[in-house]
């Protein structure tokens, strides 16, 4: 008990340095001190009480979570087995004769989540590219590709529910399955990415790689998703030119593309023009299809 | 058609709670922020108090008005570092007057090792699912605001100290924004796939990672130097 009471976040002060405020409009309470240091709690402030016991329970959380307990994130605590037998149209007994306890239940269907492959849409990047192709008249350019991602990512309830599976994480089949759906997504995308910098008149620069600036567009991706299901007003649409839509993602993915990558016509332009590089026509459907060996499909010039 | 089996059924009770999974939304679920937080239970926090249940249930009505409280509290915990470690490294005056860009890599190192691997910053993703859920919602959002109010001025110290201002029609909230994205997506990255966001580049003599390169990346973007006269 005392080795973890070590690890417990303590409760920490709002700072006031120099003249900088950094918790504008906080005012520092003169003293407090971790939970774990108290004798008697009988000289504490009922508020003083509040934090402890609020600082206990982040304590468990975190705790819980490296203990590897099976309900740690309870990202599925929302599947109830009395819903279940609801749906399927029988008494929770029914269930209960099969699984012992909701826990066991879970436990099950994690593992049926993980061997269906039903949370991990590799096919979505693919979809989305056919999707744009077949519904545009000329070939897309790269922020066209990238509002559609973002628009489609950040609808996806399949997304968020990938999300909180990552409080399994302790469980190295999750891991290794999530670990493995990304990386094979990233095999197969690459060889498109790397087409579409060729059509945009780019390459890596020499310190990066093409899996590198994909790790980045994909963490921006769902970092910028996740901000979207906080609220849609987080990530508004950039107005870089009036009359073309630049989600937040798009501009915000040209400005790894331009980090990332130098000209391979002129590679000492250093400040490259914001909104240019989105704006060339590439295909990476027919990229990516033929990266998936298919032959017989118009790639471009 | 034959009777399901014993096996047919079990496959269909754990299809319906895929579905639930995958569908689900928690909006009219008022006790959505609740099961999120089941497994804290008040009798534990009183016992590791060494309290009674009572008196914790003297602060809070109820178990589940506990954890709504909780949940804000866990929120909060990004906000809390970064913002000191910020404020420590400005106090280093040396540090200000030599290379600003360094202070910016040091800092953003700094906050990715010490959140990528923190239980309780971690825990907040588990209640994405749940972001329908106004109050839910809200209370990532709160998180989330204060990085902007928090690091805002300091985008604008450090703009101004290497010569650049945002470049229209940026503004520093969608700045911010986005860097506090790549910051959760390479965080959850590094947690299923630690070696493909670990990998460091050269730079020089000096190493950065890769979320200190996509934020100066970010800021470089969004940000345009001042012209001479301006």
């Amino acid at each position: 008990m005392d080795a973890a009471a070590t690890d417990v976040p303590t409760r920490s002060r709002p700072l006031s340095v120099g003249r900088l405020s950094v918790y504008p409009g906080v005012d520092a309470p003169n003293d407090i001190r971790p939970w774990r240091s108290l004798g008697a709690m009988g000289r504490r402030t009922k508020d003083e009480r509040k934090d402890d016991y609020l600082d206990i329970g982040a304590a468990l959380v975190a705790e819980s979570a490296l203990a590897g307990e099976s309900d740690a994130g309870l990202a599925l605590a929302h599947v109830k087995i009395a819903d279940v037998a609801d749906r399927a149209g029988v008494t929770k007994g029914a269930l209960y004769h099969i699984w012992d306890s909701q826990e066991a239940y879970w436990r099950d269907l994690l593992q049926h989540l993980m061997d269906g492959n039903r949370l991990f849409g590799a096919d979505q990047l693919d979809d989305i590219g056919g999707r744009i192709s077949a519904a545009s008249a000329t070939r897309p350019t790269l922020r066209v590709y990238a509002n559609a991602l973002f628009d489609s990512m950040s609808q996806d309830p399949a997304f968020f529910a990938r999300i909180s599976l990552f409080s399994y994480l302790h469980d190295e089949a999750v891991r290794a399955s999530l670990d493995a759906e990304f990386t094979e997504t990233l095999d197969r995308i690459a060889p498109a990415l790397e087409s579409a910098l060729g059509d945009m008149g780019r390459r890596m620069r020499p310190d990066t790689t093409l899996m590198d600036f994909a790790v980045a567009v994909a963490a921006l991706l769902e970092g910028l998703c996740l901000q979207y299901r906080i609220s849609p007003s987080r990530t508004p649409d950039v107005p870089i030119r009036g009359d073309v839509r630049w989600s937040l993602f798009a501009a915000s993915a040209e400005a790894l593309l331009f980090a990332y990558t130098e000209s391979s016509v002129d590679p000492d332009v250093d400040e490259p023009s914001v909104g240019a590089a989105g704006e060339v026509e590439i295909d990476l459907s027919a990229a990516a299809a033929r990266s998936h060996g298919l032959t017989g499909v118009e790639v471009g010039d | 058609m034959p009777r399901p089996t014993a096996e047919d059924r079990r496959l269909d009770y754990l299809d319906i709670g895929a579905e639930i999974v995958t569908k689900f939304s928690a909006a009219d679920s008022a006790a959505a922020t609740v099961d999120a937080l089941a497994n804290v239970k008040v009798a534990d926090v009183a016992d590791r108090a060494g309290v009674t249940k009572g008196a914790v249930y003297h602060v809070w009505p109820s178990q589940e008005a506990y954890r709504k409280d909780l949940l804000a509290r866990l929120l909060e915990h990004n906000r809390q570092s970064g913002v000191r470690e910020m404020s420590e490294l400005l106090q280093d005056v040396a540090l200000l007057e030599g290379d600003p860009r360094a202070v910016l890599l040091q800092h953003a190192d700094y906050v990715f090792d010490r959140l990528k691997d923190d239980p309780a910053f971690f825990a907040r993703f588990s209640f994405f699912i749940y972001a329908s859920n106004p109050e839910v919602s809200e209370l990532l959002g709160r998180g989330d605001d204060a990085i902007i109010e928090d690091f805002g001025p300091y985008v604008e110290m450090y703009l101004h100290l290497i010569g650049r201002r945002l470049r229209e029609p940026f503004t520093v909230a969608m700045l911010l924004t986005s860097i506090s994205a790549l910051f959760m997506g390479l965080c959850l990255r590094y947690r299923t796939s630690p070696e493909l966001v670990d990998p460091t580049r050269a730079e020089g003599e000096r190493i950065c990672s890769m979320y200190a390169f996509g934020l100066e990346a970010l800021l470089m973007h969004f940000s345009e130097a001042v012209p001479a006269g301006a």
